[in-house]
């Protein structure tokens, strides 16, 4: 079932309410203190609501962490230095930041946070390559 | 082999070195009947092209907060939930260019014949801003159909929007594709004329069946009218997104040949299938329907399509484009949403009924509420000469002919008049295909203004009017000429070529 108007404007007067201390970042007391109060008082389409919630949270979270695939795993230090880059360029202290290792991107890195994505891998030059040569 | 490797390390080498490139992706959350919904993707815009894993593309339709609605173009089985989309920044374009002309292709400009990739050197969004009222210039050039009952009372002219609209099986197709043939027969005829314009044709097929597809573009080979004409297919075997672009893809060919300073013709057959496949997409993105389920916006969707056609003035190319959409009818009922949408969008219709059809008249146009909103201006001064009372004599033949039945005694002049009407729209019968050139029509049309076929029977017209065009071929085709070269009016010296040209024939005539 499609959540109301009255349920999306709830949902987010409830996702404001996670963002706890003040810092804008998701807080996960708040959030189980948000969720169990939510379950507690069971308004209509409750269900839809924590739906959206999880769906802002989801969101709120991609934005304030960057996922770094690598085709071998980084050393310390590297891992030091592209975290203190990152942190540097979005001027976001509080900026998370995971490493993966993913063989099929061959090489480079691939840095994406939210829905943005930064791709310096092989594998995106060597499509690059290709489209160039389909288009030549 | 070798010099094959060469060309690409030669091509490699040319590539410069890429930094990072920036994409903004999304992943699929639902995919179902060529719509997905797409979770991220926060800086798409609208109508931006998308791309999916295994190389299908789609287009951002909806953008709402919480997720974008894309439709698929292509073979949409194979998304799936969970699938990384990626935007391109682009929009959705097509291949244009006179390199099109004689080629059958899809909505997305991919050859579908069989006769090999098409080399194009410029592409067309497929929405495209119309021209603005400074780049127009009134339409004055006549495009003649062939028809002469369309040629004679409801003229079209370049860069004019003539809508055809009838129910099942009344000639609609048969009207436009007779308009295609006989811009080709023009077309051929004068190649030798520096000044000549040609008229290049866009046929664009929504949701018709493959075998009626195949029947026109048979028709069109047959007759030498494929190499002047670009056909667009959307089959019904489609999916809705194809059809849904179709008309733009089309549309956005007739443009290039505008805006290069050439005359192009575009047929939507038929816009209703259009707005069937539009109204299936918005109830999958789940948009808020409106009347009999077609979304808020059905009207635009027509309407700027079809701005899109007009005729350019000389700054800016002096081209044309003249778009003939058509609409079918249920049960011959003109008042229903999408037919007074497109009618009240066009410069006048051409209306076939299903009863003129069966009697016998075809083509089956109803000259009562058939109309041209640019009238005389698009026709050639002779047969505005000739033809300019047919319509108000074919009026009043149709009321009287109502009157006449209750078999009263008439007047000379109201005999007169049932007489000629009638021969009038005996000698309006034509068949399918078999196209009549401006000067066989003025040549017809003069000669039944001034009565030499009133001694004539009925049934005799058409036998006299198919030998009457031989005779002026064969015999006199100077005045033929003439009539074709200065398409002025008939002057006295003419009049009286035309005068004796007919009293000879009518003499041979059994």
């Amino acid at each position: 079932m499609k959540l109301k108007k009255t349920g999306r404007i709830l949902s987010r007067k409830l996702f404001l309410l996670c963002l706890g201390h003040g810092k804008g970042k998701v807080a996960e007391d708040c959030v189980f203190a948000v969720v169990d109060a939510l379950l507690e008082k069971k308004p209509r389409q409750y269900l839809q609501i924590l739906r959206e919630l999880l769906r802002r949270i989801r969101s709120a979270l991609a934005n304030s962490q960057a996922r770094v695939q690598s085709a071998m795993p980084l050393s310390a230090r590297e891992r030091s230095l592209v975290r203190k880059r990152l942190m540097s360029f979005f001027c976001n202290k509080d900026l998370e930041v995971w490493f993966e290792d993913s063989a099929e991107v061959l090489g480079g890195l691939r840095i994406q946070i939210g829905s943005e994505v930064w791709d310096g891998t092989i594998l995106s030059h060597l499509r690059h390559v290709s489209s160039f040569l389909l288009d030549a | 082999m070798s010099r094959i490797l060469q060309e690409i390390e030669s091509k490699i080498g040319s590539i410069r070195a890429v930094s990072p490139t920036r994409v903004h992706v999304g992943v699929v959350q639902e995919v179902g009947d060529g719509v997905t919904q797409i979770d991220g993707l926060s800086r798409v815009v609208l109508n931006e092209m998308l791309e999916f894993p295994r190389g299908e593309v789609g287009l951002a339709l909806n953008l709402e907060e919480t997720s974008i609605g894309a439709i698929i173009l292509g073979d949409y089985t194979s998304v799936r939930e969970g699938d990384e989309v990626r935007c391109t920044g682009k929009l959705l374009q097509i291949p244009v260019g006179l390199a099109l002309l004689g080629r059958v292709v899809n909505a997305l400009g991919v050859p579908i014949d069989g006769k090999g990739p098409i080399s194009t050197e410029e592409s067309y969004p497929l929405e495209r801003n119309a021209p603005s009222i400074i780049q127009r210039q009134p339409v004055t050039q006549s495009l003649q159909t062939g028809i002469i009952s369309i040629d004679a009372m409801i003229p079209i002219g370049r860069g004019q929007r003539q809508l055809i609209i009838g129910d099942r099986s009344t000639g609609k197709t048969t009207i436009a594709l007779d308009t295609i043939l006989n811009q080709a027969v023009i077309n051929r005829t004068g190649t030798n004329d520096p000044n000549f314009r040609p008229v290049y044709s866009v046929y664009v097929a929504i949701g018709q069946k493959n075998a009626s597809i195949a029947r026109v573009i048979s028709i069109l080979e047959s007759r030498d009218a494929l190499r002047y004409t670009v056909v667009v297919c959307a089959t019904a075997s489609e999916s809705a997104t194809v059809q849904y672009i179709a008309p733009f893809a089309g549309m956005s060919m007739g443009e290039w040949f505008m805006e290069h300073g050439r005359d192009a013709l575009v047929v939507f057959d038929d816009l209703s299938k259009h707005a069937v496949a539009y109204r299936q997409i918005s109830l999958l993105l789940k948009r808020p329907s409106g009347r009999e389920a077609y979304p808020g916006d059905i009207f635009y969707l027509h309407s700027r399509l079809l701005e899109r056609s007009a005729r350019l003035n000389a700054e800016a190319g002096n081209g044309s484009l003249t778009a003939l959409p058509i609409i079918e009818t249920q049960a011959g009922d003109v008042s229903s949403y999408i037919p007074t949408n497109v009618i009240s969008i066009t410069d006048g219709q051409i209306y076939l009924e299903t009863e003129l059809f069966y009697q016998g008249i075809r083509p089956a146009v109803s000259v009562g509420l058939s109309v041209s909103r640019v009238g005389s201006a698009a026709q050639a001064k002779v047969m505005k000469q000739v033809a300019g009372r047919i319509r108000g004599d074919l009026a009043q033949f149709r009321e009287l002919a109502a009157f006449a039945q209750f078999g009263s005694d008439l007047d000379a002049k109201t005999r007169l008049q049932l007489s000629r009407g009638q021969r009038i729209v005996e000698l309006f019968k034509q068949r399918q295909h078999s196209l009549l050139s401006l000067p066989h029509q003025v040549i017809l049309l003069w000669g039944v203004k001034n009565g030499f076929l009133d001694a004539l029977a009925v049934d005799q017209i058409h036998e006299y009017d198919t030998k009457l065009i031989e005779f002026m071929n064969s015999r006199k085709s100077t005045l033929v000429e003439k009539i074709s070269e200065t398409q002025q009016v008939i002057d006295d010296e003419l009049e009286k070529e035309l005068q004796y040209a007919l009293e000879e024939f009518a003499k041979l005539f059994p």
